[in-house]
């Protein structure tokens, strides 16, 4: 188990490695710079690029900024004159995760169940509403649900704060914006896991044994059937820990999914890589906790 | 204990798929008294899972129980509610099945499941049930129960597993035992094995026995009766000796040749039934067996042959006695 964790973070190392020196080369062949688009004169720009040594060589540049990734340093922003990525990071990244959580605890908790209960009701009415509303759901844009809830609950009928993330009410329209998509594809995808194992012939045995259907449900189906969902829960974790960009827009909260997309444009580049980076990170650090929670699920995977 | 313990009487179960109704079982009647063995025979596909299902109300979906009365210990099977069926699941009636390495939870351990059974059906304490559950694995020839409940069923053999299965099945006690071609999915070795150990816990735990199957060669030194089905019927009825030596079918005929007898030598070829078994979707109005007959009369094919007794204890479903019958008669 320590020698497979040990092994694990070795190839992140490898990983992030890679990632980083791939983003900072595809990154540097955008046409343009950070300060082109400003109007400033050709001698201001020559001067900010000397100030931060993009008049180097670039792998001269790569070489530094690799030296000050190694010590954690991701540099500083190029927009926001003299803001270290990593204070960034350390502001906007619990704002995101701080409502990232709340959505996926929501998808979770309501997705499951309502997979699970689907597949047991297994083409009744219910389980075709249920599957006709989660083909809906996947398939409306979060920004589109976010504007119409802000218009509705916001605006027209004022029960619903619109902005930032002050109190327990100002997240409900954002998290159940941000949850809406994975709340409506994990209770499919527990769905047609559920089913499968309700073929099983281990769901018989339970049920053969007198076993309420609760526990068989719960209980023998419910353990065998979650493992889809847990790999699907790893990337879907990162993403939405990180910030939507679009919901975090409408709502006005201060979170990192801005960053994203504006380093780009901007071509902020300590922004791009250290945003990257981080969320490469990230995914791995999931990935790394959803296949650990794989063998608490499975006792026949073994670690080595 | 003597008396009727189970009584079947002409039950069909069809299932309500797409392609139609396939009629899986078609009126078969047949009484269990305690502590007996019956043997269930017939190819694969001829209704033995399903009829037996039936006893627990475990018809899977599409399927139902379309006519017919099931009668368990005095009980309406049929027509009691689910809540009350699931106190005789496991309780009095027990069901073991095909494949030990797919019946088990495989993320459970063993102990796990045994003490989740006697906890569902008595009020024994935790402590009570895995007791009782190491009892019941060493009763099996499980050797190390203590350590063996707390396995999982991956770190079981596959012929382990039937008897943790077997263990599981028997720990509260139950009337009735279902063995669902409780040896097919093993080795021929383990196979012998697990029939002695049903064998063996016959006389121990005295319950009555349903052994399905669909090899007439492991159930002969079992069985106190035997029932032969074909696409959903019961085509003969009778003793082990019945069966074996006064063969009155020409279907239980042809499963005899089929099995590789001990006073032969192995050149003699095995000669399996010729044809595939009929479509369950559009029954014949006939003998189903017909189409596969090599004794078929003009008569099997429009006309469905009712039992008749051959001997006491002994019936068949087949045109040839009847004829035979008026023969003797005339
Ligand atoms: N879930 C099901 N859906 C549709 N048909 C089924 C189903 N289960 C069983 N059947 C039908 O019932 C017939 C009898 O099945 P079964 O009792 O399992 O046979 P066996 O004698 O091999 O145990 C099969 O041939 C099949 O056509
Ligand atoms: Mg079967």
């Amino acid at each position: 188990m320590a020698k497979f964790i040990v092994r694990r973070l070795l190839s992140a190392i490898l990983t992030l490695f890679v990632v980083a020196t791939l983003t900072f080369f595809l990154m540097n062949m955008i046409p343009g710079g950070p300060f082109n688009t400003e109007r400033a004169t050709q001698k201001q720009i020559a001067a900010l690029e000397k100030k931060y040594d993009l008049d180097k060589p670039l792998f001269e540049q790569y070489l530094t900024y690799m030296g000050k990734l190694v010590r954690f340093d991701l540099g500083d922003s190029f927009k926001r004159l003299g803001y270290p990525v990593n204070k960034i990071i350390g502001e906007k990244f619990p704002v995101s995760a701080q409502l990232g959580v709340v959505a996926i605890l929501l998808s979770v908790i309501i997705g499951i169940p309502a997979g699970t209960y689907a597949a047991f009701k297994r083409n009744k009415p219910i389980d075709r509403v249920l599957m006709f509303v989660t083909t809906l759901g996947m398939a409306v844009p979060n920004f589109v649900m976010a504007t119409l809830m802000l218009v509705l609950f916001g605006v027209t009928l004022g029960w619903l704060p619109t902005l930032g993330l002050s109190s327990w009410k100002h997240f409900i329209m954002p998290a159940v914006a941000l949850s809406l998509n994975p709340m409506c594809y994990i209770a499919r995808l527990m769905r047609s896991s559920m089913l499968d194992v309700l073929g099983q012939d281990y769901i018989k045995t339970a049920r053969a044994k007198g076993l309420p259907e609760r526990k068989v449900l719960f209980k023998h189906a419910l353990k065998n059937s979650i493992v889809p969902i847990i790999s699907y829960l790893g990337p879907l974790t990162a993403g939405i820990l990180t910030g939507g960009f679009v919901v975090e827009k409408i709502f006005t909260i201060p979170g990192m999914g801005k960053f994203f997309v504006e380093s780009i444009s901007n071509q902020d580049y300590p922004l791009v890589m250290g945003v990257t980076v981080f969320y490469a990170a990230l995914l791995i650090l999931m990935n790394l906790i959803v296949d650990l929670v794989y063998g608490v699920v499975d006792p026949r995977i073994k670690y080595e | 204990m003597s008396g009727e313990l189970l009584k079947i009487d002409d039950l069909h179960v069809s299932f309500f798929t797409p392609a139609g109704e396939v009629k899986a079982v078609n009126g078969i009647s047949y009484t269990l008294e305690h502590g007996k063995v019956l043997g269930i025979v017939g190819e694969s596909g001829s209704g033995k899972s399903v009829s037996a299902n039936a006893l627990m109300q475990l018809i899977p979906y599409p399927g139902r129980v379309t006519e017919g009365q099931i009668t368990f210990d005095e009980q309406d099977i049929l027509g009691m509610p689910i809540q009350d069926m699931r106190k005789l699941r496991g309780k009095e009636i027990g069901m073991i099945f095909q494949d030990p390495m797919t019946s088990l939870n495989p993320v459970f351990t063993i102990g796990n499941q045994l003490v989740e059974t006697l906890m569902q059906h008595t009020d024994m304490t935790k402590a009570q049930a895995f007791e009782r559950g190491v009892e019941m694995l060493k009763l099996v020839g499980i050797n190390n129960p203590e350590q063996r409940m707390k396995q999982y069923p991956y770190e079981f053999s596959g012929g382990m597993r039937q008897r943790a299965m077997i263990a599981m099945t028997l720990s509260c006690e139950p009337k009735l035992l279902i063995a669902d071609e409780p040896t097919t999915a093993l080795d021929v070795t383990i196979q012998a094995q697990i029939l002695e150990l049903i064998k063996e816990l016959k006389d121990k735990i005295n319950s009555a026995i349903i052994l399905i199957t669909h090899d007439l060669g492991i159930i002969s030194d079992l069985c106190d009766e035997v029932i032969v089905m074909y696409a959903g019927r019961i085509v003969e009825k009778g003793s082990i000796d019945d069966i074996f030596y006064r063969t009155a079918h020409p279907y239980t005929q042809g499963l005899l040749r089929c099995l590789p007898r001990l006073d032969s030598d192995d050149k003699d070829p095995l000669i399996p039934i010729e044809g595939t078994p009929v479509d369950l979707v559009a029954l014949p109005d006939g003998c189903a067996f017909a189409s596969r007959c090599e004794k078929c009369l003009k008569l099997c094919l429009k006309h469905q042959p009712e039992l008749m007794q051959i001997n006491e204890g002994h019936t068949s479903a087949c045109w040839l006695h009847a004829i035979e019958k008026q023969e003797v008669g005339a």
